[in-house]
């Protein structure tokens, strides 16, 4: 790749579209990774499926079909192409055309600054992280999950279970997590939040559950179940910040059921992310 | 010193229809193993969704074919692509047909593709033993004849 290295760095995804030569993504934009390089084939990507699946595209047909994979490392391969669909749903997916290669970073230490303000007498509240997409909601819920899960001097260690419906926070790869989510953490990944929930709630007799990205009715009736069985809550979800949050629908039923006490706000000033807690 | 003579010639046939027999035996079980090694990979993805590594990882353990598998493991390990660790592995084969069935089994794509290779690689070496062990039974009859008519003869020939 005829790339510097800061700019290797600062990467944050690699696309590779056949008939196109590969690009890089920067938080700038979109760069070539070779001035004139060669166009990725078909075949190229066929190989790095197989390639990441240790050539046994069967054993991830779940994530595929949902136009994914995780791979070892922590890195998250999105895919495109012709999607095979049955009774309404996709059932797998051919003809391979795009893939986005998501390169996994975690930040360890992002959440040990608001430690502080997620407890209340000693105890850990229910919290929301808000942001818009880009900003690292599931950067820091991550860390949180990390640091609630092995504890620190000032916060005690927790039975986190993590409900990783895309993958995106643990990247789980043969059963085992490729980034930092604690040694007391439970996850459980590829499925719905709110299947995930109850089962996380029978079966791992967890103090808190881990969610990324509410989006449903369903998800937070899971929640407001958990809340009353007195599991603590810490999820996040779409909204740069706390008056856009209350336009979506979704909030007047968090509200209303009372299971989130806290929300933090992840923004952007200058170059730098600020984190701001509030109550809700 | 005749009888002494054809004694010697006979038991020197004896011996080389009896390696004969012995080597195509070796074959017939190295590819009645071949064929229930590639049943495994099937069932090892259909049933239990191992990963393909994995069950050719285990098919190594076997007697006669494992060699050829770890081959392909070590292939593997040596971040070799599977199909060429696969082909190259096999090349090593003796039986030209065996050999080449195996090297054409393509083992890249989904599940569909890859049991129905290796379903189809089975059932063809499922055919090469019964053509082999047909063959093989003949060829047998045939032995026994000739020892038995040698024996004749050299009973007549010591009267």
């Amino acid at each position: 790749m005829q790339v510097p290295d800061w700019q290797k760095a600062a990467a944050e995804e690699l696309r590779l579209r056949v008939g196109q030569a590969m690009t890089i993504l920067l938080p700038e934009g979109e760069i070539m990774a070779e001035r004139h390089g060669d166009a990725v084939t078909q075949t190229d990507l066929e190989q790095l499926c197989d390639a990441v699946t240790g050539y046994s595209r069967y054993a991830f047909s779940e994530t595929i079909r949902r136009g994914y994979l995780s791979a070892e490392g922590g890195f998250r391969i999105g895919l495109c192409g012709t999607a095979v669909v049955r009774n309404g749903a996709n059932t797998e997916m051919r003809d391979y055309s795009s893939a986005v290669i998501r390169i996994g970073r975690e930040k360890i230490g992002l959440a040990d600054n608001l430690a502080a303000q997620i407890f209340e007498g000693g105890h850990f509240v229910s919290s929301l992280i808000l942001a818009p997409p880009g900003l690292g909601k599931t950067t820091l819920l991550r860390d949180m999950v990390r640091l609630l899960s092995d504890g620190s001097e000032d916060v005690s260690a927790h039975r986190v279970a993590l409900a990783d419906e895309r993958g995106e926070v643990a990247a789980m790869y043969r059963g085992q997590p490729q980034l930092s989510v604690g040694c007391h953490t439970d996850v459980l990944d590829a499925c719905p939040k709110a299947v995930a929930i109850p089962m996380l709630l029978r079966g791992v007799n967890p103090q808190i559950i881990a969610v990324d990205e509410i989006t449903s009715g369903e998800d937070l009736i899971a929640m407001e179940q958990a809340a009353n069985c007195g599991v603590k809550l810490l999820a996040t979800i779409h909204a740069a910040d706390r008056r856009e949050l209350e336009q979506k629908p979704l909030f007047h039923r968090l509200l209303e059921m009372r299971v989130f006490e806290k929300t933090i706000t992840i923004q952007k000033c200058g170059g730098a992310r600020t984190y701001q807690t509030e109550r809700l | 010193m005749r009888a002494l003579g054809i004694v010697m010639i006979l038991s020197g046939s004896v011996w080389i229809a009896a390696a004969d027999v012995r080597s195509r035996r070796r074959t017939l079980r190295l590819l009645g193993e071949l064929e229930a090694a590639l049943r495994d990979m099937e069932t090892g993805i259909r049933w239990k969704r191992q990963m393909l590594p994995d069950i050719i990882a285990q098919q190594a353990k076997r007697p006669l074919c494992g060699a050829y598998f770890a081959a392909v493991s070590d292939g593997l390990r040596l971040e070799i692509p599977l199909q060429d660790a696969w082909q190259s592995a096999f090349a090593a084969l003796k039986m030209q047909e065996a050999r080449e069935c195996l090297q054409n089994t393509e083992l890249c794509g989904d599940e569909k593709r890859i049991m129905g290779n290796l379903n189809m690689a089975a059932e063809h070496l499922h055919k090469l033993h019964e053509e082999l062990h047909a063959k093989q039974r003949q060829e047998e009859k045939l032995h026994l004849t000739v020892v038995f008519s040698a024996a004749g003869m050299l009973i007549i020939l010591l009267i």
